[in-house]
Formats: structure tokens, C-alpha cells, sequence
């Protein structure tokens, strides 16, 4: 796993950022940048040089998934990993997301470790797919 | 994560979720007079729900049991399958009260007690709907309680996605299984992933959906490339969170500035170069603007304090029997971090005050011929460098004669002096330390401990307070502050050898007077302004040394100073102008002397020291009348 690949955090709660930079940071991610909502994220995202999203579901104004579909419906970010960060794992939400185009799904609170698993998954996946 | 990570987290969580609780409390006011906006209850679910999802990372599980049952009451109410009543909120605000004695005890560093059963039981019930509207296609999921919920796992995930192409029409055996909980598992996911990826391989796939298409679609297209695009301009975050103590420092040092700048300004008129001129100029305006700018970082807006009213109000209201509507105007109004915090508890004060004495009962109201439901109107607004803060009523207002009889009977006046009062002056008793205008003592706010405490705040915010009141129509009180707390402007004077600042709140006018027409009443020296006696202090016989003996000036220079409601006469030796000056607080030995709120350094480079214009009323003052009827 690339640990210098620069990831953008986006969540609506300044806390929970700092929580995810930090599990980040423990699992040797570094470059880290980071959004309130979906409408400051895209503006980053289109800037480009982002590798991997971890993203909120439940933010205000745009949600997470809204983000997804914007991402998704963009050339240059078709193929972004996107990690969706819920608090808890609906299947009706989940499909949405999955049909969305979402790579990974983590449910909060989660661990470090757990996070390396969901990362290391939605890598594998790409890997295996291209 | 390390200790001292998780500790900063969780001050940072005690600080955003802390605003998000604040914020609930108004909210859920708001929620009582517009109980179907869904925005509103869509707000309150998600405010629970972010302070949840913090908690659950700070392994403060108490608080997110309670989060998590009061954001399950809220999606039910967002989904129209009950509506808001006033049990409910009672249950509700009950819950944001238990969170915010939570907030309390993990400031001080304490740890959590689990929470009441019998709380999360009521919030459990509110999660029932009430009526339910059939919808055929959700129900069965939704009438689930929480409890016969449970996480997705992975494999159900992975299942999932691999079905997930053909969901609707071809059931398959992992989905099957597992479809009898409405959470994914992780393997559903995977196998969810697998089928919507490898679907656009096959071309023809009609069950996909667009989005999937597309995104599939370019990842087989086109070569993965790591490297990523040349990095246009990003936008950076545009906020950051500093310390206030960073900020105090700042101030601090900008402070110094000042004063640095003021010697300069006082040096260049004595230095002939225009060259030094232009560049002293220069620095007066750079150093100007700095001192705005850095007093605009640590501005707030007033919102913070003026967003806890609407529950006081409400629920004091309810205790009283009361019908209060509440107007909040100028909340976007900002000042200083400090003031906004200062003001916090006299504001309290007032508002409880004004709902407690001034608002009638709805009887009592009809009789007088007004609505039922009192009006209390919270007013900011900017006024130059100083906020104006009105805190208004439309109850029972205050009768001056009440006032000057409970003076009289209180023993704080004679009734002579009592009857001299002017109307405004009555309305400035009820600033004296033990008076209270109600015989019965209310525990709601008339314990006559209030209003004194309240004068003494806002006057050691160099800030006013006023009284307008009529008899049946209401009371406006009028608070002023400055914007700032650590730069004042202030008068200079000397008095003896010795130069002293009066801060340019207390001073009204500036008056040359010939002092051999004095009058004495009550034994005090006064002068007549305007057809209205003033009270004249020497203020060598008070601040100098030698001052005792000094005899009285002929003519002087009198500084008309207001202390509360009061008005008197400063008679000062010279004048020496107006001058902007950061507050140094006295050194530890002469910490606490009445009379000085600080110390200064000049233009000139000279030590002067402010004058705290009430403290000094209240301890001279009763000294001089002693000493004259003595």
C-alpha cells in the first residue's frame, strides 16, 4: 500500500476528522487533507492529485452519497476509491452506496486495525479488477 | 492512538459537540412552535447522531446510548410516523439535559455514570409510532424496534454485492439467507462489489444501473495511473482552530505595540524630520489596523450566549405559569470571546428577571388589557466601539414612588433624599446591594443578591447598564460594553503631580467651572448644572498623598462622571487629553486596591493609573460622608 497516497477526509464534524487523521495517521498515512461537506470536497477532488476518499454519509447540505454520484458522473474521478464512513450498515443504505459505485463501507466507532482491513480491501479489489 | 492524542480529541469533541448540544437546546424550542419542519427535526436527528458518532470513537458509551435512542425518537418523528407533543419534549429536553451534565462531568475530567433506565426506557416508547401510514414496501423493516436490528457482516456484505446486479428479479442464495435482517454484512458487500463490477464487462447488462456503468466502465477502460493529475489549485481548509490562550498572547504583545506606537507618536511632535514623520506615521495607521484585526479573531457571535434563552425562557414560563414569547434580535452580532462569556451570567440574570417580575400572569395581563402571552425581546446590535445589548419586557414595569418607599423602609435613604431622586435615579436602586422589590422571595430570581451582582459585572466590563421603565407598559434595560476588554480609551487627567486615566465610559462631559458658588447638601458639596444639582469631589483629597489638607480650588476643570445612575463631579487639577491605553493589571502587592482598575504607561513614557470610577465612588464616597457628619 502506497502510504504516501494523499487522501481526503470529508465529514462535517471537525472531530470526527481529527479521529479518522489520527487512525490514519497510526496506520502510516501522512498526507491527508480535509473537507467539511460535499460541496468543499469537490472542489478539491476536481483539483486532482487526491487518491482515496474516506467520506462521511450523514453530512448536511450534500451527503455523502450525493457526493459519491457527483464523483462518480466525473471523468477524472469515475474511478476514485471511495470509502463511506456510516454509523451503522442498513442494507437498504449500503446497496444504495454499493449501486452508487462506493468501494468499502466502515461502520463507526471502528479501530485502526479495522480501518487497515477496509483499505487494504477496497485495494485488493482495484488491484484484482485492473 | 496515543493518550495525548485521544485527550486532545477529546477536547476538541468536548468543544464542537458542545456547540452541537448548545445548539439543540434552541432547536428544540423552535421544534415546539413548528413541530412538522422536517428540516428542524432533520437538524436535532443529526445533531444526536454527529455527537453519537464521536462518543462511539471516545468509548463514552453512556452518552452514546442516550444519543443513539433520542436520534431513533427523531427518525420517527422525521418520518411523519409520530408527532411532536409536549410529553415528548419533555422527554426530549430531559435527554439534552442529561448530555450536557455529561459534558459537564467529562470536562472536569470525570467519568461517565451509566445512564437512568428509566430515561431510555420513555425515549424507547417515543420510538413507537403512533399512527402508522401503511407503506407496504418498507413497513416490515421499519416497525422493527432497534433491538431486533443487527449489523450487516462481511460475508453478508460480499453476498450482497454480488447479487446486487441482478437484485430485483433473481433472488439469490446469499441474499436469501441473510435478507432477514435489513443490515448488509461485509461478504454481501464484496460479493454486491464483484457482481457490479464485473456486470459492464458483459456489455448487456439492462438490470444495472447507470451510475454503476460508468464507473465500471472506466476502470476497465482505461489503465489504472497511480500518478495523479497535476495538481491544480486546491482549495485549502479556510478555518483553523487556535488556542485562546494563543490569541491572549497576541492581544497581548499588540498591546505592547500600542503603547510603543503612542511613545512614538509623542516623540515625533518633539522631533523636527519629516522622513521620521511619514514613517511614524506609517506605523500609527499598520498598528491600527492590526489592533482591529487582531480583535477581530478573538470576535464571537453573541448567539452563543443569546442561543440557552429560549429553554430559560420556556421553561421557566411553564414554572410560573407564565405565557413568555421570546425575540431574539442581532444574534450575528460579534464581540469579544471574554465578553461573550462575562455576559453570560447577568444576561441570564435580567432575562430571569424580566420573565419573573415583569411579565404578569395571562389573568392578570387580560385585565390590564394586554395579550395573554408576554413579549421579551434580547436585542445586539454594534454602536460604534461598543454593543448595545437591550433586554426588554412588556410586563408591569417599575413604579418609581415603590422604589423610593422601599429605599426609605430598607434604610438605605432618608425620605428627603429619597424624594430629591429624579425618576432615572429611582430605577438605579434596584442596583444596591440589598434591594429587592418583592416582599416574597421568589426562588426564581429574588433573592436580592441579583441585580448588585449583575451592576458589578457589567461595570467591570467598563461597560453600562440602564433602566427605562414606565408603570403597565414594561421595562427596557440597557446594557453598553465595549467591544474589547484589553485596550481602552480614557480620558487623561493629572491630579497633584500624579497623571491618571478615566476611562471614557464613565466620563459625560467636561465642564470649566468657577468653584466659589458651592452648595452644600446632605453635607456634600455640589454646584448646579443645568438647574440640576451635581455632587463635587476634589479628587486630590481622595488620590494624593498630601490631598486631606489641599484647601478647594477656586475654579477648576469638573469631569462629570457616571456611576450607575449617578452623576458626579471630578474636579482634576489639569486635563491633559484623550488617549488609547492597554490595561496592565496591577502587580500582585497593590492587586485589589479600590479605586484602580490598572496601570498604563503614557505617551510620554510615564506610569498612570486607571481609575475604576465605581470602586472608587463606593469607597471614598462612604468615607467623605463619614467624615463630614463626623
Amino acid at each position: 500500500m502506497d502510504k504516501n497516497m494523499k487522501i481526503l477526509i470529508v465529514d462535517d464534524f471537525a472531530t470526527m476528522r481529527g479521529i479518522i487523521k489520527n487512525l490514519l495517521r497510526d496506520l502510516g498515512y501522512n498526507n491527508v487533507v480535509e473537507a467539511d461537506d460535499g460541496n468543499t470536497a469537490l472542489p478539491i477532488l476536481r483539483g486532482g492529485g487526491i487518491q482515496f476518499l474516506v467520506t462521511d454519509w450523514n453530512m448536511p447540505r450534500m451527503t455523502g452519497l450525493e457526493l459519491l454520484r457527483a464523483i462518480r458522473t466525473d471523468e477524472k474521478l469515475a474511478k476514485l476509491p471511495v470509502l463511506m464512513v456510516t454509523a451503522e450498515a442498513k442494507r437498504e443504505q449500503i446497496v444504495e452506496a454499493a449501486q452508487a459505485g462506493v468501494n468499502g463501507y466502515i461502520v463507526k466507532p471502528f479501530t485502526a486495525n479495522t480501518l487497515r482491513e477496509k483499505i487494504d480491501k477496497v485495494f485488493e479489489r482495484i488491484a484484482a479488477s485492473a | 492512538m496515543s493518550i495525548d492524542a485521544d485527550d486532545k480529541i477529546l477536547q476538541d469533541f468536548l468543544v464542537e459537540a458542545g456547540e452541537i448540544v448548545e445548539n439543540l437546546g434552541g432547536q428544540l424550542v423552535e421544534l415546539e412552535s413548528r413541530p412538522g419542519d422536517y428540516d428542524l427535526l432533520n437538524a436535532v436527528f443529526r445533531g444526536f447522531h454527529t455527537i453519537k458518532g464521536g462518543a462511539g470513537f471516545l468509548n463514552l458509551n453512556p452518552l452514546v446510548e442516550l444519543c443513539h435512542r433520542s436520534e431513533d425518537v427523531f427518525n420517527v418523528l422525521r418520518q411523519g410516523k409520530r408527532m411532536v407533543d409536549p410529553s415528548l419534549m419533555d422527554v426530549v429536553l430531559q435527554a439534552v439535559d442529561v448530555v450536557n451534565a455529561m459534558f459537564q462531568v467529562l470536562r472536569g475530567g470525570g467519568e461517565l455514570a451509566p445512564v437512568d433506565t428509566q430515561l431510555l426506557a420513555r425515549l424507547e416508547q417515543l420510538t413507537q409510532p403512533v399512527e402508522c401510514v401503511p407503506q407496504p414496501s418498507t413497513a416490515p423493516a421499519q416497525v422493527q424496534s432497534p433491538a431486533d436490528t443487527y449489523d450487516l457482516t462481511d460475508q453478508e456484505f460480499e453476498d450482497l454485492l454480488r447479487a446486487l446486479p441482478a437484485s430485483a428479479p433473481v433472488p439469490q442464495a446469499g441474499v436469501a439467507e441473510s435478507s432477514q435482517s435489513d443490515e448488509i454484512t461485509d461478504a454481501e458487500f464484496e460479493a454486491l462489489l464483484d457482481a457490479l463490477q464485473s456486470a459492464p464487462l458483459e456489455k448487456k447488462q439492462p438490470a444495472c444501473v447507470p451510475a454503476v456503468k460508468s464507473v465500471s466502465g472506466e476502470i476497465v477502460d482505461e489503465p489504472p495511473s497511480a500518478a495523479p493529475a497535476p495538481t491544480a489549485p486546491v482549495i485549502a481548509e479556510n478555518t483553523v482552530r487556535v488556542d485562546t490562550r494563543r490569541l491572549d498572547d497576541i492581544m497581548n504583545m499588540v498591546g505592547e505595540l500600542v503603547l510603543v506606537r503612542n511613545r512614538l507618536v509623542t516623540l515625533k511632535a518633539a522631533v523636527d524630520d519629516e522622513q521620521m514623520a511619514v514613517v511614524v506615521a506609517n506605523i500609527d495607521v499598520v498598528t491600527s489596523n492590526l489592533q482591529i484585526a487582531v480583535m477581530k479573531t478573538r470576535m464571537q457571535p453573541i448567539k452563543k450566549v443569546f442561543g440557552r434563552f429560549p429553554r430559560v425562557v420556556r421553561d421557566l414560563a411553564r414554572s410560573l405559569g407564565k405565557e413568555v414569547v421570546l425575540e431574539l434580535q442581532g444574534e450575528e452580532t460579534d464581540l469579544d470571546k471574554n465578553l461573550v462569556e462575562a455576559l453570560a451570567d447577568p444576561l441570564v440574570h435580567l432575562v430571569r428577571n424580566a420573565v419573573d417580575h415583569g411579565i404578569e400572569t395571562p389573568e392578570g395581563r387580560l385585565v390590564a388589557g394586554k395579550p395573554g402571552a408576554g413579549r421579551v425581546l434580547l436585542a445586539a446590535a454594534q454602536e460604534g466601539d461598543h454593543i448595545r445589548l437591550v433586554i426588554a419586557d412588556d410586563g408591569a414595569g417599575m413604579d418609581p414612588e415603590i422604589l423610593r418607599r422601599k429605599a426609605v423602609e430598607k434604610g438605605i435613604l432618608d425620605s428627603d433624599a429619597a424624594a430629591r431622586l429624579k425618576r432615572e435615579d429611582c430605577y438605579g436602586l434596584i442596583f444596591l446591594p440589598g434591594f429587592s422589590t418583592k416582599n416574597d422571595i421568589s426562588d426564581v430570581s429574588g433573592r436580592g443578591v441579583g441585580m448588585d451582582v449583575v451592576k458589578t459585572c457589567i461595570t467591570r466590563l467598563n461597560g453600562t447598564i440602564d433602566i427605562e421603565s414606565e408603570p403597565g407598559k414594561g421595562t427596557h434595560m440597557i446594557i453598553r460594553v465595549p467591544l474589547t476588554l484589553a485596550i481602552m480609551p480614557t480620558l487623561m487627567v493629572t491630579v497633584g503631580a500624579q497623571v491618571f486615566a478615566l476611562p471614557l465610559t464613565c466620563v459625560a462631559e467636561i465642564l470649566d467651572l468657577d468653584l466659589k458658588k458651592l452648595n452644600s447638601i446632605d453635607g456634600q458639596r455640589v454646584v448646579m448644572v443645568r438647574d440640576h444639582p451635581l455632587p463635587l469631589i476634589y479628587l486630590r483629597h481622595w488620590l494624593s498623598s498630601d490631598g486631606a489638607n489641599q484647601p478647594w480650588p477656586e475654579s477648576g476643570h469638573v469631569v462629570i462622571v457616571t456611576a450607575g445612575a449617578q452623576r458626579i463631579g471630578f474636579i482634576v487639577d489639569s486635563l491633559i487629553g484623550q488617549e488609547e491605553v492597554v490595561i496592565k493589571p496591577l502587580g500582585a502587592l497593590l492587586q485589589g486596591t479600590s479605586g484602580l482598575a490598572g496601570a498604563t504607561i503614557t505617551g510620554n513614557g510615564r506610569m498612570a493609573l486607571i481609575l475604576d470610577v465605581p470602586g472608587l465612588m463606593h469607597t471614598y464616597g462612604r468615607r467623605e460622608r463619614h467624615s463630614e457628619v463626623a
